[in-house]
């Protein structure tokens, strides 16, 4: 899919009807091999790292050409067909009806679908993802919704937003906001939100609420001219897609300052690379360019920093890390295996062993010295 | 005399160990004490009539008496009154009854512990048998006979005609036999009157004054005898006063002896001073073979001389006014032709003496035909008594009563005759083999016989004659039978089917024994001249030789059965006085002790155990109870506080004990009687020093371990603190009786033959032989004294040592038939998952594995018999060592285990390859499991006195290890069907639920009508799918859905294999095709097209609802990789169906190569 059709298909009534047609389709295709006699079975691609290939042109990581089979001989497999059905049939239904819901609200509408009901929130999530996958629509199309808590942002930027009755208004992100800041909302594209200006040289996103709140109270987004975006952990959807808009659209630098431990690269890898998961829109999601000034092991050396012991879950997924293509560098090569040589890993907040303002008077300018983005 | 002091005498035989068991190992009601108490019951109408013959033992001589008589005597003598209800019972002290063995099926005498007189109410019966064998009973008594292929008791009223009843079929070994009648006694107990008309002679000349010229005649008058007390010597004779012939005072008893007494029994008549023997004047050899046997018998100065009577009569006259007198007081011959005995002697003589008395009185009054040798006689007493004759020589007879009657004589002289008895000696040398006698026919099919035989050789094409032979006849000789069963096991390939082996068992006791059967001729209700019925009880055995015509009667077994007692025992451990003190008490509802036992029972180490028991019991901790109560003493110095109470008793008797260690005696330091609401019971209570611990080696531990294998008695158990811990009862039902055995000579060491040597009450080291051991025949103990180079009459008292050494080394080189084995009680392979259900079934375990019971072996001449459990998976910790129960003859044992030959072999069995997780294929393997170990022998290799762990014996181990492997198979087999199944059960909820739901959303999604599936259900599984449910509602209703999931038609015969017994088919649908007797029912199935079902169900009934979750289901006529849920039915099942149990299920097909999209989901969530 490309990021034209994307970002096209988004949204409009025009996806709205590609999407019916789309999702007809699959049932059509389950119900022709079922009149045949035939197992019913759809092929997609395989969502693994070992299916993660790079694409040099758009910079992102995307599925290779792996696929994988869900039939109906395996019992998840052919639940999974089941509930593909009356997921199917739930969407046309919202279509029609032009409503839409949250996928959590799916999750819980499932309750009422018998043996094909989810029996967590992941499993229809993947579903989810599984029929943009297939269609190439994206889930908005489906009249689904994330109801993730949008991310915030703090910064001399004006956007312009569509309210609920329809208006446009515009808000600077730093004066017209208070402290928590302007709220992302989960429709980030163009006909919802505009960006009018930007006063700012790179977009700082921070993993903890800790830290994005010590940045703002000094005033970092001011001293470091930058606008400071809370990813809230692992970024949603839309955050990802604010950011890669703000750095195509407003040519703004992302650098990405999370804690010092496996989760947390991984964090920068699905703003920088393209996750795993939705492989399928990196390169609408994922900002090639989104630099790291999170912690690293070697801070935790440098900076004699305190630490925690990682776990055996942290080990298990360094050592995934080590295999994983999109950490395949000299530089994530030599932290991660630090990191493991150390058996310690560092929060962000560790930094305030030496006072509330080392992180900013002290870190930040060094780190985005090197790049740069501070004098 | 009450039944609880009959109970007493019982008492007085249990040893301290079996005691404790019942009380500290919880286990024992199957003691000897069982019989007795249960006799509480009311014996009234159960009983013989009084003119019933009987034979007693006094004094370890044979006495042939009527019951009444010999009763109504005892009480007379004694005094007994009879209670409310006209009941009266009488303590013998030696008196014993002739039984028969129900180990062995061999008649001994057996002690009678009282004898009881009621009035006779309901109807009495005579069971007349073919043969014409009588006896008068009540109806409720019973008499053994065959009751499907077992012997039982069978109740009087409820007999058939045509049934069969047991009777002595060998002669029984007199134990030490008379060798001379020693006139002495009976001379100096005479009463002055008459002694004065006695004189001795041969003594006078010896005495220092006589005061009259008594020494010229060298006599003393009896009289002077008696009131000087003057010995006798043993050479003396005796006369009457003028008497010419002289009887020496010791009768030798010779071949002479015995001859002319049943001559005289036939012939004889006497007057006061004259016997006469009368012949016919042909029978010359006859008349000169009576003299000779008058003047070796009782010397030659018997005067006597023979007389014609008249033209064809002759009369021998024996002129011995003393022979008049001691052939009526001391042989009790009885003098008139109605009157005449046998006397009591004959019972109590050499066999070879006794065929002489047998001769004399044949050859008088016998007629010797070509098959048999017809006696007749007037005297019912002499009819009864040669007829117990008969049957202890083992000889084969019949007799019949001519009813009394006029006989007309030529010349119209008419004559009023009395009842004449007509008996018929088998064979016509009478005293040999008599093979056509009914008395050697065996009802084949009804002791089981073809059954076993045909299980032994399952090959129809070792086509012996004679095993065909005896499916055509309906009897078969003992002899035949001996040989075919010999025969049989020769060809014998497989092991006996576990069901069989009881009935092969009884089989071979059956021609080892000392029984066979006759047929009930008739039954009828007759009426009696005496108000009374009597009784004999015979502790143990409930049973004893009477009736005319010697058979089995039984008293009181079917009132024990009913009242037996299921246990309920409380244990309580609680805190002392003291720091480290605590209090042991245990309360058991057993039968109570009598109060002049108690202090012996519990203050006496080692009090009344018996020497060379070979009986299974679960043995005690080394000193018993009493070393218990000794513990307890020694470390608090306190008395142990007994209480106890017998069902007849009203209140409690209550005591403190100490044991006396110097004098080994109880030593009772305070008495009391107390009220208590137990109707019967003992509880002990004993202080002691000691720690109380949780944990694997506790009590809790041990006693969750005795009620696994005691199903069937409630435990409560109160721990010095926290809440009482019950085990409920798991069944009604009791263990089976273990009998005692005699040891089996293989593994005999030297000690232990002199020791038996020493005790035995045998006269002959064969007969010893014979009867001390099993196994051992008469031919075997010739051949092993033969190569022992020892003679077989040799007294077994004075073997020397080297001859005891040549014994033992004779022993193994002769051939000796394997132990018994019904001497074993395993737990059996019901009780142990009863009682593993019950103990376990709060953690829930998926999976009891059907516990197995090995078939007997023997170590060092001892039987013994292993049995494992194992349970799988459930709440069972699945990251521990598996957990091991030991025990040894049902106790649990706790200690030792690294010790311990139970626990060695579990752990060097590689338990990888049966599912569970082994560190290196040894040692205990890791996993949610229990495994249950049981050895039961006569003899348990402990390794200590404690008895806390079992020696590694090799034997032991080899059985241990097979049995381990085999259980470890079968659990394979349940988690290889267990994945298979889940995975087809996956399979199955696709087709049958997700499927029709996928086509029908995509259709409605499509807008078209729902496709059929049937090409996709078929693609998906391929199989036929054989589901099973069983409800349960008073009754196990079995539903089996057979689904075909191929693409075609399937037909196909299905199989249910049942248990083996306890249950009845109810409704079964459809018609089965065949229902075996093996449990195996058969349908042949029409064809099921594609995708469609059948169904089959049936009923259950008779079990409990535990005692059945699952069908063992197999097809036929299909190929079997298309079938999940039944296994495929062995080609041979004919022969051996086990084997198939063992097969592992073949390896689930692969599946395709395609990648599942819903497997690899290993990096979606992690971010």
């Amino acid at each position: 899919m490309s990021r034209k059709q994307a970002a096209k298909s988004s949204g409009g009534a025009q996806g709205a009807d590609k999407a019916v047609e789309e999702l007809h389709g699959i049932a059509t295709e389950i119900y022709g091999q079922l009149t045949a006699g035939q197992v019913p079975k759809m092929t997609l691609p395989l969502r693994t790292k070992a299916n993660i290939r790079f694409d040099p042109r758009a910079s992102v990581w995307k599925y290779g050409s792996l696929k994988g089979v869900r039939s109906a001989k395996k019992l998840k497999g052919a639940l999974m067909l089941l509930r593909t059905m009356y997921v199917l049939d739930f969407i046309k239904d919202m279509i029609d009806q032009t409503k839409s819901s949250t996928l959590r609200e799916m999750y819980y509408i499932s309750e009422g679908w018998d043996l094909a009901k989810f029996h967590s929130q992941d499993e229809s999530n993947l579903l989810a993802e599984d029929l943009e996958i297939i269609t190439e629509c994206l889930r908005e199309d489906f009249k689904l919704r994330p109801e993730e808590s949008g991310a915030s942002v703090i910064g001399n930027v004006t956007i312009e937003e569509v309210t609920r009755n329809g208006e446009r208004r515009r808000i600077n992100c730093k004066d017209d906001v208070g402290d928590a800041g302007y709220t992302i909302p989960y429709n980030v594209e163009k006909e919802k939100v505009k960006f009018v200006s930007a006063d700012a040289k790179f977009v700082l996103a921070i993993e903890t609420g800790g830290m994005f709140d010590r940045l703002v109270e000094n005033g970092f987004d001011e001293d470091g001219k930058c606008v400071l975006v809370h990813l809230k952990g692992q970024p949603s959807r839309s955050t990802r897609r604010l950011l890669k808009r703000l750095n195509e659209e407003l040519k703004l630098n992302v650098c990405s300052f999370v804690d010092g431990d496996p989760w947390s690269f991984r964090i920068h890898a699905s703003v920088a690379f393209g996750a795993i998961k939705t492989a399928h829109i990196s390169e609408y999601l994922a900002t090639p360019t989104a630099e790291f000034v999170g912690i690293t092991a070697s801070d935790i050396v440098n900076y004699e920093l305190p630490t925690d012991a990682l776990t055996p879950r942290d080990i298990g997924a360094l050592n995934a890390e080590l295999t994983d293509p999109r950490f395949k560098d000299e530089f994530w090569k030599n932290e991660i295996e630090l990191m493991l040589k150390l058996g310690k890993k560092a929060e962000q907040q560790a930094l305030a062993k030496y006072g509330l303002d080392f992180v900013t008077d002290r870190y930040l300018p060094e780190k985005l010295g090197e790049l740069g983005l501070m004098r | 005399m009450t039944i609880a002091e009959e109970l007493a005498k019982k008492q007085r035989e249990i040893s301290i160990s079996e005691f404790f068991e019942r009380n500290k190992q919880i286990l024992g009601y199957d003691s000897p004490t069982k019989a007795v108490l249960t006799v509480v019951k009311e014996a009234v109408d159960n009983s013989v009539e009084h003119d019933e013959p009987v034979l007693v033992r006094q004094e370890g001589r044979v006495r042939f008496v009527r019951i009444g008589e010999y009763v109504d005597h005892l009480m007379e003598r004694e005094g007994v009154l009879p209670d409310a209800s006209g009941r009266s019972f009488v303590t013998l002290s030696d008196c014993e009854v002739l039984a028969y063995d129900d180990s062995t099926l061999k008649m001994r005498w057996k002690p009678a512990s009282g004898a009881q007189r009621h009035p006779l109410r309901g109807d009495l019966y005579e069971v007349e048998l073919v043969g014409g064998r009588k006896v008068t009973v009540t109806g409720s008594h019973s008499v053994f006979g065959l009751a499907g292929k077992r012997i039982a008791a069978l109740r009087v009223a409820d007999l058939r005609v045509g049934d069969y009843v047991v009777v002595p079929h060998r002669e029984l070994a007199v134990d030490d036999p008379i060798r001379e009648v020693d006139l002495r006694p009976w001379l100096l107990t005479l009463s002055p009157d008459r002694a004065s008309g006695f004189m001795i002679h041969g003594m006078a000349a010896r005495l220092d004054s006589i005061p009259r010229d008594w020494t010229r005649f060298d006599f003393v008058p009896l009289s002077h005898v008696q009131k000087r007390r003057l010995e006798v010597p043993r050479d003396a004779r005796v006369t009457v006063r003028f008497g010419k012939s002289r009887l020496p005072v010791v009768i030798p008893v010779t071949e002479a002896l015995m001859r002319f007494l049943g001559l005289y029994a036939a012939e004889g008549t006497r007057s006061r001073r004259i016997v006469t023997l009368s012949f016919g004047a042909h029978e010359t050899d006859l008349i000169d073979d009576a003299r000779r046997c008058v003047l070796e018998a009782f010397g030659p100065e018997t005067r006597l001389s023979k007389v014609p009577a008249h033209e064809t009569a002759v009369c021998l006259k024996i002129y011995s006014g003393i022979l008049c007198e001691v052939l009526n007081e001391v042989f009790g011959c009885g003098d008139h032709a109605h009157e005449k005995r046998v006397p009591d002697l004959v019972f109590n003589v050499e066999p070879e003496l006794q065929l002489a008395f047998l001769g004399g009185y044949i050859a008088g009054d016998g007629y010797r035909g070509r098959e048999k040798i017809s006696m007749t006689t007037v005297s019912p007493d002499l009819a009864a008594g040669l007829t117990f004759l008969f049957a202890l020589r083992g000889k084969a007879f019949s007799i019949t009563k001519k009813a009394a009657g006029f006989r007309v004589f030529p010349r119209g002289y008419v004559s009023q005759t009395r009842p004449a008895y007509s008996l018929y000696l088998y064979g016509s040398e009478g005293l040999e083999e008599q093979p056509n006698s009914p008395l050697n026919w065996f009802p084949l099919g009804l002791t089981g016989f073809l059954d076993v035989v045909s299980s032994m050789r399952p090959l129809s094409s070792y086509n012996v004659p004679l095993y065909k032979d005896m499916w055509s006849r309906p009897h078969y000789t003992i002899g035949k039978f001996a040989e075919a069963l010999v025969e049989a096991e020769e060809y014998a390939r497989e092991d006996l089917p576990s069901d069989m082996r009881g009935q092969k068992a009884f089989l071979e006791r059956l021609i080892f024994g000392d029984l066979s059967f006759l047929r009930v001729k008739a039954i009828r209700k007759v009426e009696s001249p005496h108000p009374y019925v009597y009784d004999f009880s015979v502790p143990g055995s409930e049973k004893f030789l009477g009736g005319r015509g010697v058979l089995f009667l039984h008293n009181t077994l079917d009132a024990c059965e009913e009242a037996e007692i299921l246990p309920d025992v409380s244990i309580e451990v609680r805190k002392g006085e003291s720091k480290d003190e605590f209090v042991v008490a245990v309360e058991d509802n057993g039968p109570g002790i009598l109060k002049k036992e108690v202090a012996n029972v519990f203050g006496r180490l080692l009090y009344g155990s018996r020497f060379h028991s070979r009986r299974q019991a679960r043995g005690a901790q080394g000193l018993g109870i009493s070393g218990a109560i000794m513990y307890g003493q020694i470390t608090t110095g306190k008395p142990a506080t007994i209480r106890t109470k017998t069902a007849e008793m009203d209140v409690a008797y209550e005591l403190d004990l100490i044991v006396d260690t110097r004098k080994n005696k109880p030593s009772i330091q305070r008495e009391e009687f107390k009220v208590w609401d137990k109707a019967h019971g003992t509880r002990i209570e004993i202080p002691l020093k000691g720690r109380y611990i949780g944990g694997k080696q506790s009590v809790t531990e041990y006693l969750k371990g005795a009620a696994i294998v005691n199903p069937h008695a409630r435990l409560s158990f109160k721990p010095p603190e926290g809440e009482v811990v019950v085990w409920e009862r798991a069944t009604q039902e009791l263990p089976p009786k273990t009998v005692e055995i005699k040891p089996h000579p293989y593994g005999l060491e030297i000690g232990t033959l002199l020791a038996m040597g020493k005790e035995t009450k045998s006269y002959k080291l064969s007969a010893f032989l014979e009867e001390e051991f099993s196994r051992i025949s008469p031919r075997v103990a010739k051949e092993i004294c033969e190569l022992a180079e020892v003679d077989p009459e040799t007294r077994p008292k004075s073997l020397s040592l080297e001859q005891a050494k040549a014994i033992v080394d004779a022993i193994p080189k002769v051939k000796v038939m394997a132990p018994q084995t019904d001497c074993l009680a395993p737990i059996g392979e019901r009780l142990i998952k009863k009682g593993l259900k019950n103990v376990l079934g709060n953690l829930r375990p998926e999976f009891y594995s059907p516990p197995l019971t090995r078939d007997p072996a023997v170590w060092q001449g001892n039987p013994f018999q292993v049995e494992v459990g194992i349970v799988f998976g459930g709440d069972l910790p699945a990251d521990q060592p598996v957990e091991v129960l030991r025990f040894a003859n049902r106790a649990p044992l706790l200690y030792q285990a690294g010790a311990c030959a139970l626990a060695q072999a579990a752990a060097n069995v590689d338990w990888r390859r049966y599912g569970l997780e082994q560190r290196g294929g040894q040692g205990l393997p890791y996993g949610p499991a229990i495994l249950l170990l049981h050895v039961c022998s006569t003899k348990v290799p402990y390794t200590n006195e404690a008895k806390e762990a079992v020696s590694a014996v090799p034997e032991i181990l080899t059985e241990l290890d097979l049995a381990l492997k085999e259980v470890g198979r079968r659990l394979k087999t349940h988690l290889t069907k267990k994945e298979r199944k889940v995975k087809t059960r996956e399979k199955f909820d696709i087709v049958q639920k997700i499927l029709p739901l996928i086509a029908q959303k995509s259709a409605t999604i499509v807008g078209k009508k729902v496709p059929s599936l049937d090409g996709t259900i078929t693609k998906i599984m391929g199989v036929v799918w054989i589901e099973e449910s069983v409800a349960y509602d008073k009754k196990h209703v079995v539903t089996i859905d057979v689904h075909n999931f191929t693409a075609a038609g399937k037909k196909m015969n299905l199989h249910a294999l049942l248990p083996r017994n306890g249950w009845k088919l109810g409704k079964v649908r459809p018609k089965p095709t065949e229902v075996r007797e093996d449990g195996k029912i058969t349908w042949e199935l029409p064809r099921i097209g594609s995708v469609e079902k059948a169904t089959v169900t049936f009923e259950l009934l008779g079990l409990e609802k535990d005692e059945y979750d699952e069908t063992d289901l197999y097809v036929s006529g299909i190929p079997p990789d298309l079938v999940i849920g039944a296994e495929p039915l062995p080609g041979d099942w004919e022969l051996n169906y086990k084997e198939f149990e063992q097969e592992e299920a073949p390896p689930a097909v692969a599946e395709e190569e395609e990648v599942d999209y819903d497997e690899t989901e290993e990096e979606l969530g992690d971010e």
